[in-house]
């Protein structure tokens, strides 16, 4: 470890010295200067666009702005009109008083606001803003005239219900927390800003809710935000990673969603939400175990049918073991197989070559390259795919002598198991620990699934998100939590919040119904 | 900290390797054993199995081998012949799921002593399969009848006494284990159900059986046999079988044909649920013994030449009185014979005797069989009629 974190602090000595902006940060009374400064950082790059006028017709001014971050319209009618026409203002006489009038009167646009820090302005440029320099005044007026082509808010395409909210977050950021403001009407709703990226200044937002998120939990997240130093932030996963407790583990404590009512459902509990502008991923911290078991639709549904949360954690369980237990009966324990269902396996294997683990290695590698490719395929050639995928893994491959009909069986059931829990995260891990567990099955049988379990459990139990024990609220127990973690109980027995993740104020409900548990 | 977790890690990962369990086998590696059968033939034990072809159970049409191979061969010892039949059959035999063992009448009379030992000794086998005694043949005989109703003899010995035991009751599911405990048992002697060919053992061998809507070659089971600690004495009769069945609870559904109160005939009775307790206690340092049974049961079929009034509170008790005699001769006549001719407590009485007065027993225990034959065993039944079906007079015709 070592060694990388070396390799890390060398790389990032070298992004902080990036070409123009060297020169000084100050913006020149020049015009002439300024607009050669702007020239000399952000080059010659056509979508740069530089625009001279004169205010009055005496003094020369410019404007600067990244042609497509801007929108036309208002800059056209509310900035350039404005200042075009013929005002009544001497800016030779009071010059400080001039800068104001261009700011409180002319330019009519929601933000406006004047910086003397030349690189706070060239950055204000390249997200959208526009930028307009005045001949002798050393200041440079930032006007709020983002707008940018971006997508709709639109259905999720990762995590469906039948019954809830069917929108979903979009790639901008504004867009992403009007719609938690939107749920969340609450004066205590708090966004926090940050910029990280040396390169590409991506726009992040941390949201809690005050009196209601831990502050121990917000202040961690703030202070792993701001350690971060890396050229680019592309996507939320790249903040997750740099922030999350054991990279090394195979199970998320990071959580992520695209929809708003899971992610305010989050802060109400107390956690913090993580937006990452240009990625419709929000991050949740701290994320437990259990996390990726809820579906927002066990809320949405009546209390009844909490249960099925329950077989959430019966397909974990079969989406990890069911290959390794086929393959531990089959080849140590056959005495544990009923009679008739033995004699049925063995003539099912009669005439296969391999040994039920290579079968099963066959036929799990098989499945996991149709689902990568499922994936990735253009959408033209996806009935390809399920074509060829239903002869690989199906009758065809048992015609053909190279597995037995239990093995798709078992393959099928593996695979429809993993995409039961909502989670597409826990579901990876779930996917690569299968094949340890079919190894030790092979080797060792049921002993060996029964330590690899024993050894799963305690990794689990060592691991913690943002200081919160993974498997809370089962492993340390608390019985307040009970009410919503392996069951959802009716909406009036939900009385508390979470009591590790939330510390400070952990009452949901006014207590009508129930008894005082606290 | 770090370093013992470390070394935990480290430990908990070898232990796997440490084991030297490496016993792998893949399923076609298998040849799954269904029965076995022990005969001892001139000082020389001949020990057959039946080995299943799975491919031929599960195809969906018949093939032309059998559902079942049947080998035997011969050796000093069990595990001589056991291992000899390698040399026959194409990969080592699985005994865990041997469904029954089936002992030749003349090495049962003999003893069983020594054969149980191997079977014990090797952890393949289970102890839960069902011993049997072949009739008047030897146990090769019995494992070379091919069965229609379910193909593999094995399956439809195993699945026939559990069948048997239950709703007829002249037979009686030993498993090895609780044989086992009955024969080191001083208190409580085994019982072992018969098992015999009906027909023709040759024809029985062969496929074309199966032609026939009415096989004339066919197993059955037959009485019970009581061993005397690990011999076989004599065959019961089927009454007293049942007789001792009843008494020992076995019972969960047989039925009773009990004579009518008034006139001739006979009616038949589904006795739905029996309870037994034996009880014994010492009397002027005289054990004496007490058989308790209960018993619930349904008119299913009446025959009688004069018409019964089943309605009737006052018939059905004196009904009932019929139907406690009709039981109670069954079980006065698997004691008597247990007393008389077996001179073998098949019926428990030592244990019970064990648990009520554990110092006397001790005194007795030595010279138990001595003492069984003259114990006075008293036996007392009580029946109670729950139902009497949809119609409570008989149709008669022209009435």
């Amino acid at each position: 470890m070592g060694i990388f974190r070396n390799i890390r602090k060398k790389s990032n000595q070298t992004y902080s010295a990036l070409p123009g902006q060297t020169s000084t940060h100050e913006v020149s009374k020049s015009l002439e200067e300024n607009l050669d400064a702007v020239t000399q950082s952000l080059g010659t790059s056509e979508d740069i666009i530089i625009r001279r006028f004169h205010i009055n017709g005496e003094v020369d001014a410019a404007i600067v702005f990244v042609d497509g971050l801007v929108e036309r319209i208002s800059l056209q009618d509310f900035i350039l009109k404005m200042m075009m026409t013929e005002r009544d203002v001497n800016p030779q006489k009071d010059k400080r008083k001039y800068i104001d009038y261009l700011k409180e009167q002319a330019i009519s646009i929601g933000e406006v606001r004047d910086l003397p820090d030349f690189r706070k302005i060239l950055n204000f440029i390249l997200s959208g803003e526009t930028a307009i320099f005045v001949e002798g005044y050393p200041t440079g007026i930032i006007a709020s005239t983002r707008g940018w082509e971006h997508r709709e808010v639109t259905e999720p395409t990762t995590e469906n219900v039948i019954r809830g909210p069917k929108e979903a977050f979009t790639e901008n950021i504004r867009t992403n927390t009007s719609l938690l403001r939107r749920k969340i009407k609450d004066p205590r709703f708090r966004i926090e800003n940050k910029i990280i990226g040396n390169h590409t200044n991506t726009d992040i937002a941390v949201i809690s809710i005050d009196t209601v998120t831990n502050e121990k939990v917000l202040k961690e997240v703030h202070e792993r935000l701001d350690r971060i130093d890396i050229d680019a932030i592309l996507e939320s996963a790249y903040i997750e990673e740099l922030i999350e407790d054991s990279t090394s583990s195979p199970f998320p404590t990071v959580f992520n969603s695209e929809r708003p009512d899971v992610v305010a459902a989050a802060l109400l509990e107390g956690r913090v939400a993580i937006l990452v502008d240009g990625t419709p991923f929000v991050l949740v911290v701290p994320a437990l175990f259990i996390h990726y078991f809820q579906s927002p639709e066990d809320y949405y549904e009546r209390s009844f049918f909490g249960i099925i949360r329950i077989l959430r954690f019966f397909a974990f369980l079969s989406a990890l073991l069911v290959p390794s237990i086929y393959i531990a009966l089959t080849t140590f324990h056959q005495e544990m197989i009923p009679t008739a269902l033995l004699v049925d396996l063995a003539a099912q294997r009669d005439g296969i070559p391999f040994p039920a683990l290579v079968e099963a290695f066959i036929m799990e590698i098989t499945f996991e390259i149709l689902r990568e490719a499922g994936i990735r395929m253009p959408r033209a050639v996806g009935q390809a795919i399920s074509i060829v995928g239903a002869l690989v893994l199906g009758q065809a491959a048992v015609q053909a002598g190279l597995v037995s009909p239990t093995m798709v069986i078992v393959v099928s059931i593996t695979a429809i198991s993993n995409f039961v829990f909502p989670s597409y995260d826990m579901a990876i891990s779930v996917r690569i620990l299968r094949f340890g567990y079919m190894i030790l099955a092979a080797t060792f049988g049921l002993f060996g699934i029964a330590v690899g379990m024993f050894l799963l459990l305690l990794h689990l139990c060592s691991l913690r998100s943002f200081g919160v024990p993974y498997m809370s609220p089962v492993a340390p127990f608390n019985l307040s939590d009970q009410e919503d973690a392996i069951f959802r109980m009716p909406l009036k027995f939900l009385i508390h919040r979470p009591r590790l993740i939330s510390q400070v104020n952990t009452t949901r409900q006014a207590i009508k119904y129930g008894k005082n548990k606290s | 900290m770090r370093q013992v977790h470390k070394l935990l890690i480290f430990i908990m990962l070898i232990t796997p390797f440490l084991t030297g369990c490496w016993n792998s086998r893949e399923l076609n590696e298998l040849s799954i054993t269904s029965a076995l059968g022990i005969d001892k033939i001139d000082d020389k034990y001949l020990f057959t199995v039946q080995i299943i072809n799975p491919s031929e159970v599960a195809k969906d049409q018949q093939g032309r081998r059998t559902v079942v191979t049947t080998l035997n061969e011969e050796g000093d010892t069990i595990f001589e012949a056991w291992r000899k039949l390698t040399t026959e059959t194409a990969t080592k035999l699985y005994f865990s799921h041997v469904r029954v063992l089936i002992i030749g009448e003349s090495l049962a009379r003999e003893g069983m002593n020594n054969i149980l030992d191997t079977i014990l000794r090797d952890h393949e086998y289970r102890s839960d399969f069902t011993i049997l005694v072949s009739k008047d043949y030897n146990a090769n005989d019995i494992l070379s009848i091919l069965t229609t109703m379910d193909e593999i003899p094995g399956d439809k010995l195993f699945k026939s006494i559990k069948s048997s035991s239950t709703t007829y009751g002249t037979t009686k599911d030993e498993t090895l284990d609780k044989f086992i405990s009955e024969m080191a048992d001083k208190g409580k002697n085994p019982v072992v159900t018969s098992v015999f060919i009906v027909g023709d053992k040759e024809e029985g061998k062969y496929q074309s059986k199966f032609d026939s809507i009415q096989p004339e070659t066919y197993l059955k089971y037959g009485p019970l046999g009581a061993f005397s600690d690990d011999h076989l004495i004599d065959w019961m009769d089927d009454k007293e079988s049942r007789g001792y069945n009843f008494s020992q609870g076995n019972i969960q559904s047989t039925l009773v044909n009990v004579p009518c109160v008034d006139g001739e005939g006979l009616v038949g009775v589904e006795v739905i649920e029996t309870k037994a307790s034996i009880t014994a206690e010492m009397s002027n340092k005289q054990p004496t013994a007490n058989i308790q049974v209960s018993s619930y049961g349904n008119i299913m079929d009446s025959e009688c030449e004069q018409e019964q009034a089943f309605d009737d509170p006052k018939y059905i008790e004196k009904f009932q009185t019929n139907m406690s005699e009709t039981i109670k001769t069954e079980i006065e006549a698997a004691v008597d014979i247990s007393q008389q001719s077996f001179k073998s407590d098949i019926l428990g009485i030592g244990n019970a005797l064990h648990r009520a007065n554990p110092r006397g027993w001790k005194k007795l225990e030595g010279n138990w069989p001595e003492i069984y034959p003259s114990v006075p065993i008293s036996v007392i039944v009580e029946t109670e009629i729950h139902n009497t079906g949809s119609i409570s007079l008989s149709p008669k015709p022209g009435g």
